[in-house]
């Protein structure tokens, strides 16, 4: 089933609240974007569900197994970290040998596949990877590892944009071909929103939404036009994101556009568009 | 197979190049003393090459953590996991030095004037009581390296100093008690470790062997304090 149930979780780091009572659930069969700004507490958040670092409060479980020191739940998660830690004397195709050891599903023959599309030597040593491919290695030892749940954690660091492109693909072809619960958390929104079903977005240690991108994105449009007619137009309406350059001010309104909208904003001479997954974020975390 | 076993298989695949060179060396060393044994039949004699054991298997402690503890967090390993899977490795390596040890001893021993530390501290022993008493050294060895190296990677700056001078501030307190109390301190250290080591029971090497042993077990229960919260440094 995969489901991933965090309850009431608190993290501190000394007098530092990196998490602040954080409580959502994660369903089988979806990808996640997990979001925040630098610092948020996305991160930690992916090391308490992977049993790398504790919670001060709250529990995390997958399908109601806690996942502290769980050696059944943890065999279940591969996690792909922003840090290498792999040894760096070490060739990859023995560390992908090491890790179908600890992941008996780890399919060493896809892995090879992905790595020979990726221009990826296998010869080589971890520490004589650049940025991009320490990152792309990481990521091909995670789609290889075939496990019910598979975390990212800044999986495209370094990465070019064809490289991006391709690992994109590769993950939802990988999804499709075996769905799975994924989590991705990225800086680079608006690329990794094409493949998110799922956002979740933290903001200084708190839950800020947990919704799907469908209905995140139609039930928020932009307004733009002239200043005092937008200021007009948002009265008593939710938004966020005010953004203005000279007379012209754009403003997010999380609604949904209902037709006497669209007539109020003809007569107001307003511009109303969708918005983008990335602009919403930095409203929403702003 | 079991997360520990894996984490056992790993530790060992990683130590094994180092003993294969170190025995390499050892069997050199002894070619080298049997070929001057030829020379001066009377005037050679060679013993306590366990003492390189002991250091060899003190760095392999040392270096049986870090490296290897990334890794098993890389594939989620649970602590306790990595724990038990790390005991396995030592106790795996310590039976094999000692035994290898031991047979070294026995085959120099027929070519050349060769005793072992065993033998130079009991007098005669028999091979399975020094097969023992070895493992049980070698064993406290590889726990002191895995403590050292735990403290050391759990410890911030101020702490990682204090682990490095400890040894020196404590000889130079013990010392200067022990001067205060005209040498009553080390009279009584010396008396411990005879009564310990079964030097004061008719230097009875399995003596020695048990207490190591529990030596080496106390030092490995400290050592999970350590590990049971671990954080990924670098």
């Amino acid at each position: 089933m995969n489901i991933i149930e965090i309850k009431g979780i608190t993290k501190y780091y000394g007098d530092v609240k990196a998490l602040d009572n954080v409580t959502f659930t994660m369903e089988m069969g979806k990808i996640y974007g997990l979001l925040g700004r630098n610092g948020a507490g996305k991160t930690t958040l992916l090391n308490l569900i992977t049993n790398r670092i504790f919670p001060t409060e709250g529990e995390i479980s997958i399908d109601g197994g806690s996942v502290y020191e769980n050696d059944k739940m943890l065999r279940n998660i591969f996690y792909m970290t922003e840090k290498n830690l792999y040894p760096g004397d070490e060739k990859l195709k023995n560390i992908f040998k090491w890790t179908r050891q600890f992941y008996p599903s780890f399919d060493i023959d896809y892995a090879k596949g992905l790595a020979e599309k990726f221009g990826l030597n296998i010869n080589k040593k971890v520490k004589d990877l650049s940025t991009g491919y320490t990152s792309i290695f990481k990521a091909v030892a995670a789609l290889a590892s075939n496990t019910g749940i598979i975390i990212f954690d800044e999986p495209i660091l370094g990465l070019d944009a064809n490289h991006r492109d391709m690992l994109y693909k590769e993950m939802l072809a990988n999804y499709n071909h075996n769905p799975r619960t994924v989590i991705i958390s990225t800086h680079l929104i608006e690329e990794v929103a094409q493949v998110l079903e799922e956002v979740v977005i933290i903001k200084e240690g708190k839950l800020v939404l947990k919704q799907s991108v469908e209905d995140l994105l139609s039930g928020a449009y932009c307004v733009t036009g002239e200043a005092s007619k937008v200021d007009r137009y948002i009265e008593d309406r939710k938004h966020v994101g005010d953004e203005k350059i000279g007379n012209i001010k754009t403003v997010i309104v999380l609604e949904d556009i209902r037709n006497k909208d669209k007539v109020l904003a003809g007569e107001l001479e307003l511009e109303l568009s969708g918005v983008q997954l990335q602009k919403l974020f930095i409203a929403l975390t702003n | 197979m079991n997360t520990s076993l894996k984490v056992t298989k790993y530790q060992l695949y990683y130590a094994y190049k180092g003993v294969a060179i170190f025995y390499s060396i050892i069997v050199m060393i002894l070619f080298g003393i049997v070929i001057l044994s030829r020379k001066w039949p009377e005037g050679v004699t060679f013993g306590g090459l366990g003492m390189a054991t002991v250091i060899f298997i003190y760095i392999a402690g040392l270096d049986w953590f870090k490296s290897s503890f990334r890794f098993a967090v890389a594939n989620n390993v649970p602590r306790k996991k990595f724990y038990h899977g790390t005991i396995f490795a030592m106790m795996a390596l310590t039976v094999f030095m000692a035994f290898v040890d031991t047979v070294i001893s026995a085959a120099a021993g027929r070519v050349i004037s060769y005793e072992s530390i065993a033998a130079q501290l009991y007098g005669t022993v028999t091979y399975p009581a020094e097969f023992l008493w070895s493992l049980g050294l070698y064993a406290l060895s590889v726990c002191l390296g895995w403590l050292t190296t735990v403290m050391y990677y759990r410890a911030g700056k101020a702490a990682r100093f204090v682990i490095f001078a400890a040894p020196v501030v404590f000889l130079i307190l013990f010392e200067y008690i022990d001067r205060r109390t005209g040498r009553a301190l080390s009279g009584a250290v010396i008396g411990f470790v005879q009564r310990a080591m079964g030097f004061a029971y008719n230097n009875n090497p399995l003596i020695g062997f048990l207490s190591l042993i529990t030596g080496a077990a106390a030092i490995l229960l400290f050592s999970y304090l350590f590990i049971r919260r671990a954080p990924v440094r670098d």
